[in-house]
């Protein structure tokens, strides 16, 4: 007979218990950074009812089975109330994978080393941007707060390395499908980032030293339709997270590369899309221009962290179900997040943002972000995001990234909850010669610069 | 075409469009290979239809001109008085010392007298002497329902291989013609006077004249297509906007071949947007607004180099063809020419076509700061207008009493004596044919034919109508043979005028000028800023830029269309703030934009301000008035100009809705002068391949100054039009 020693409502009880305190470390059975920094495994710092579905569900839901609209009840406390309701209402299914407990394989591997590395290294400046500790320059790479105990500390983790690698480039594809069903937008185009600070792969690191003062270019442009064919933008990221970033376009019509007002993050990238730039990563604002941080919930969660990419599709095109014409959600494999912290934050910076909150859940083993709602001005829940991430690994099929396989997100849900509307994005292989992959040096002249913003407006 | 049948041409394009459209959703690639590389094309089918909110035809056309149908009296000046009096003021055209009774009477075996001629087509009110009449010009008024239509395909091809990448776009136009215009057609009128020689020559050029307008065709002097990516006809064009190839090698970047450049900040007002010029055939340049020159901006085969100096430096150069600006052809709804004038393109003629232009421009940002300076040595693509001799050797008509006296005199005297003077040799035995054909008239049907017309197309042309036709006399000589005299004031001027266009018969008299480019260098600086205010407000975030451009010794028009062109020192000052602004939390940020643009030495579309605001003539006792909201009196002043410079300012707004379904924009673009474009429009796109706009063009180039001709908006004062457009992308 085995003895039992927390009974299932531990985890709860521990959890609301953390919440009400404010701040708290991770884990329930130990102090999860301490286990990780041991192990590299999490396995020890939760209970059983944590750490698979069966555990959670008594065996009612088993790994590979589905979530659908007949068991979803089971696993409501799970979901943001919006997946919920897709699975009840509109056909959304999730297929149940297993725990991953290797945190080696919930991020970049460089990554993960400087995280482990550069543990107790970072420190809030008197300006409020993060700086390493020794000498209180820019971050040096990693996760600055992997043990965070406060939001602040998740989300500036979050905004100083928004793909954790040193620079990534994502060939997306973009579908907006509406109420009923049908994909109204397609967008076809690629998006550039690159750290210039807390660098943990490429030379020079932790930082380009005539860079210093920057945390990041970054770039994003369309290749189709024939409308948007061309129009790029290119974000300039100070380090000071007081500023604004620099924002430069090369708009179509206009054949030229002008200077934009870099203000307005909340508006449609595109028409029909329900994205707004200040919504990418969870963190497409710098840090200091939202305020109000606060950890506001704790518990298990349902997300889609491996067994996402799709390896058997040359272009790695995800397949789509639900909705009325079965266009509406990616297929997803999610999996039990053993600990997720959830954190409110306001865009203090932004006094006629259409937006009053975002509320965001970030896995406690590595802090990246599971999920994201944000409220409109009356507090009513405006739109989802639920995305997948993966390690780039399928049997024998491998896509590397240097000595180890590639990590990455791959694919994204972002759900109009007041209109029904629902933004559907990828990352895929190739879109017109250009390939998505991580570190690659030649990627700042390529795209990050005003002459590529010029080239990639080809025509 | 019937009418129907294009009516169905139209509709059943539009179905067609939208039904190819259904098919082609998925047809937009990303994941081909070809030549080795990876190739992806897309493209798009739209209409274009603009509806006339005036239904008038555009007033430099044919059937626009104020001149139909009004009976315009004329009276021809005296030569031998230098036209200070009037024939029919004295003994009569027989005792004119300059055409001899003798002369006359050999020619018809009495003198000119009462009853030897009928009045001819149009004529009233002939005297007897033929010295004076009423003309009615006989082309009927048409009405315009569509500016523009027409159909449009384009698609983008692209291979990339690595480092070289090659890209290209196709444009097709269709217009199938007289849908929706009262055309018009020389055809109908060959039959005049024996037609006109211009448009029976067969010519490369001619091709604008004969017939039904060309709508799309691009031909110059000697060269039926000129320009090497493209080829057009009056209904079509086919043309690669984009063709090159393009390599990249760190922070080089190489492109070879057909391709657009554009610098500067300023939207619409093309300081640093000085490499390449326009092609206004399409929608001239009342096309959305927000879309500044997307269509307008002619591209150029050519080099250019970018290089990212360092991480805030660009430096970006160019070396093109030239490739000019380009005109609607007469006849077209958006002409700003008038048709009875032909204008000679010698871009090809004159070598232009083999020319290059050249640019460097070097900006820099610093985070919210910025500065540029660019030189461009080029011909300038607006190029210089002046007179030209016709070249068509074609006699006056006979069958009135002038024409048939300066026939005669020309045949019996006035040739021989300029064949001894001259040593040349023209025939005597086609009336004043030879002479004319060295002066820049040619004798033709619809042609001018009365002082009145004169005034009011010199004014509206920007021109000085006095010494316009003084620098015809003085610096052709074989007009001087002609009788002609330099005129000192419009009651002599219109003396002289009516004396030649009676002469000139019910046809009338066709000016010829021709267009030359020459050579500039232009200096540019310019710098800007972003604000910093209280987040959120208005002062925040607004982008300021100013640009400056110095091009010395500008080769502009003269006024009198002179021989050696009018060369000032040009400064061009525009301003440019813009802003995002988030007025509702349920919608996006509105657009705004405000500019203001000072020249000093010339008007928006190139011509010179001591041209602007003329008043036109009409004789003490008569009021004719051929363009309404321009003064005319028996005492006008010509070409009073604009002083201090020409000033401008835009003021414009982009109000998205809710995912950008819908944009709501309005454009407003200010001549101080007088003269307001507004532009309301809404953008639709109920699905990410269909997009409908909707854009009404208000013209008014009179809103205060009294008089049209101050504005440069007077040459498209009539065009007001509702465009609708229907877009599938693929």
């Amino acid at each position: 007979m085995r003895l039992i020693r927390y009974d299932h409502d531990y985890s709860r009880r521990h959890f609301l218990r953390q919440t009400a305190r404010g701040f708290g470390a991770a884990g329930v059975l130990a102090p999860l950074w301490d286990v990780i920094a041991a192990t590299g495994d999490i396995s020890k710092a939760y209970p059983d009812e944590l750490l698979s579905i069966e555990g959670y569900t008594k065996g009612r839901i088993k790994t590979g089975d589905e979530i659908s609209a007949k068991n979803v009840e089971l696993v409501k406390d799970l979901l943001e109330p919006v997946r919920y309701q897709q699975i009840l209402k509109d056909g959304r299914k999730l297929k149940i994978v297993k725990t991953t407990t290797d945190v080696m394989r919930l991020s970049p591997w460089e990554y993960i080393e400087a995280t482990l590395k550069n543990a107790g290294k970072g420190k809030f400046d008197e300006k409020g941007n993060v700086v390493n500790a020794a000498d209180g320059r820019p971050w040096i790479g990693g996760s600055p707060f992997p043990d965070a105990r406060t939001g602040i500390e998740l989300f500036a983790g979050q905004t100083l390395s928004w793909g954790r690698h040193d620079a990534s480039f994502y060939a997306i594809k973009l579908c907006d499908v509406n109420e009923k069903g049908e994909t109204g937008f397609r967008y076809a185009g690629g998006w550039a980032e690159l750290q210039t600070v807390a660098r943990v792969s490429m030379e020079p690191k932790p930082y380009w030293p005539q860079h210093e003062s920057k945390l990041r270019f970054q770039t994003v442009f369309f290749t189709a339709p024939q409308q948007f064919r061309g129009t790029s933008f290119l974000n300039v990221w100070a380090y000071d997270h007081r500023k604004f970033p620099d924002l430069y376009g090369y708009v179509a019509e206009f054949r030229r590369v002008r200077q934009f007002p870099a203000d307005q993050r909340f508006e449609p990238l595109l028409p029909g899309m329900t994205l707004f730039l200040s919504d990418a990563w969870a963190a497409g604002d710098p840090l200091l221009t939202w305020g109000n941080y606060k950890i506001v919930g704790r518990g298990p969660f349902l997300a889609a962290l491996s067994d996402s990419w799709a390896s058997d599709h040359p272009n790695w095109e995800h397949k789509t179900h639900g909705g009325v014409k079965g266009q509406t959600y990616w297929n997803s494999s999610v999996e039990l997040v053993p600990e997720a912290i959830i954190v409110e934050a306001e865009p203090t910076g932004y006094p006629r943002a259409p937006i009053s909150k975002k509320r965001v859940w970030f896995d406690a083993r590595n802090q990246t972000v599971l999920g994201m709602v944000t409220y409109d001005r009356n507090g009513q829940p405006y739109r989802s995001f639920d995305g997948a991430y993966s390690l780039y690994e399928a049997g024998a099929k491998k896509f590397m990234d240097g000595k180890h396989p590639y990590w990455s997100w791959c694919h994204v849900t972002c759900s109009d909850i007041q209109t029904g509307r629902v933004t559907r994005l990828e990352q895929v292989a190739n879109i017109e010669g250009y390939a998505s992959g991580a570190n690659d040096p030649k990627m700042y002249d390529r795209f990050l610069t005003q002459s590529a913003l010029i080239r990639l407006g080809a025509n | 075409m019937k009418q129907g049948s294009k009516s169905l041409w139209l509709l059943g394009s539009v179905a067609a469009t939208f039904a190819i459209g259904a098919e082609a959703q998925e047809l937009s690639r990303t994941d081909l290979r070809l030549f080795g590389g990876d190739f992806s094309y897309n493209g798009l089918f739209r209409i274009d239809t603009a509806y006339s909110t005036t239904g008038k035809v555009n007033a430099a056309n044919q059937l626009g001109l104020g001149s139909n149908g009004v009976p315009i009296e004329r009276r021809a000046g005296n030569p031998a008085t230098q036209y200070r009096t009037q024939l029919d003021d004295t003994a009569g055209i027989g005792v004119t010392p300059a055409l001899p009774a003798t002369l006359l009477s050999a020619a018809f075996g009495t003198p000119i007298t009462a009853g030897a001629f009928a009045p001819t087509l149009g004529v009233s009110n002939l005297s007897p002497t033929g010295g004076s009449d009423t003309f009615t010009r006989y082309l009927p008024r048409g009405e315009q329902v569509i500016n523009y239509h027409a159909l449009r395909f384009e698609t983008s091809a692209s291979i990339n291989w690595g480092n070289f990448s090659f890209q290209s776009r196709l444009r097709a136009l269709y217009d199938p013609g007289a849908l929706g215009y009262d055309e018009y057609n020389y055809n109908d009128y060959r039959g005049i006077d024996g037609g006109f020689q211009t448009a029976e020559s067969g010519r490369p050029e001619a091709r604008a004249y004969r017939g039904t307008p060309d709508y799309f065709g691009y031909s110059v002097d000697g060269k039926k297509n000129p320009l090497l990516f493209e080829r057009s006809g009056k209904n079509y064009s086919i043309d690669l906007p984009a063709f090159f190839l393009q390599y990249n090698s760190g922070n080089l970047t190489a492109r070879l071949g057909n391709q657009t450049v554009a610098w500067g900040q300023l939207l619409f007002f093309r300081l640093f947007d000085s490499a390449n010029g326009l092609d206004l055939r399409r929608h001239l340049f009342v096309d959305r607004a927000i879309e500044e020159f997307a269509d307008e901006r002619a591209s150029a085969p050519g080099l250019r180099l970018t290089y990212q100096v360092t991480d805030s430096i660009v430096a970006d150069a160019f070396a093109q063809q030239f490739i000019p600006t380009i005109v609607p052809n007469p006849n077209t709804p958006y002409n700003i020419v008038d048709s009875r004038f032909i204008l000679h393109d010698n871009y090809y003629k004159n070598g232009a076509y083999k020319k290059f232009n050249a640019g460097l421009r070097v900006k820099g940002d610093f985070g919210q700061y910025n500065a540029q300076a660019f030189y461009v040595n080029r011909l300038n693509p607006l190029g210089s207008i002046r007179w030209r001799k016709s070249g068509v050797d074609k006699a006056l008509p006979n069958d009135n009493a002038l024409g048939a006296a300066f026939n005669q005199a020309c045949q019996a005297a006035i040739i021989p004596a300029y064949n001894l003077q001259n040593g040349t040799n023209f025939r005597t035995d086609n009336g004043c044919g030879p002479l004319i054909a060295e002066t820049a008239f040619e004798a033709g049907p619809n042609g001018l034919n009365s002082y009145v017309e004169w005034f009011d197309r010199a004014s509206y042309t920007k021109l000085d109508a006095l010494v316009a036709l003084n620098r015809l006399i003085d610096e052709f000589p074989a007009a001087q043979a002609l009788l002609t005299a330099e005129v000192d004031n419009a009651e002599q001027a219109a003396n002289e005028l009516d004396a030649f266009f009676i002469a000139f018969g019910a046809g009338g008299a066709h000016g010829h000028v021709e267009r030359d480019y020459y050579r500039e260098h232009l200096f540019g600086l310019g710098g800007g800023f972003v604000t910093e205010g209280e987040p959120g407000s208005i002062f925040d975030q607004a982008l300021i830029n100013l640009e400056v451009t110095y091009t010395p010794k500008r080769v502009f028009t003269g006024l009198d269309l002179r021989q050696r062109y009018d060369k000032r020192d040009e400064i061009q000052a525009g301003l440019v703030v813009e802003k995002y602004q988030r007025f509702f939390q349920s919608v996006p940020a509105t657009y705004m934009v405000f500019q203001y643009l000072w020249q000093k030495e010339s008007s928006l579309e190139g011509l010179l301000l001591d041209g602007y605001g003329s008043e036109n003539y009409t004789r003490p006792g008569t009021n004719y008035r051929l363009t309404s909201g321009v003064p005319t009196n028996n005492n006008p002043k010509i070409t009073p100009g604009v002083s201090g410079g020409a000033n401008y300012a835009v003021l414009a707004f982009l109000q998205p809705g809710p995912q950008y379904i819908f944009e709501y924009s309005i454009a407003s673009l200010i001549d101080i002068q007088g003269g307001i474009l507004v532009q309301p429009g809404i953008q639709w796109k109920p699905r990410g391949n269909v997009t409908v706009n909707l854009f009404y063009n208000y013209i008014n180039s009179n809103v205060w100054s009294g008089n049209k001709n101050k504005s440069f908006l007077s040459f498209i004062d009539d065009r007001d039009d509702i465009t609708v457009r229907l877009g599938y992308q693929f």
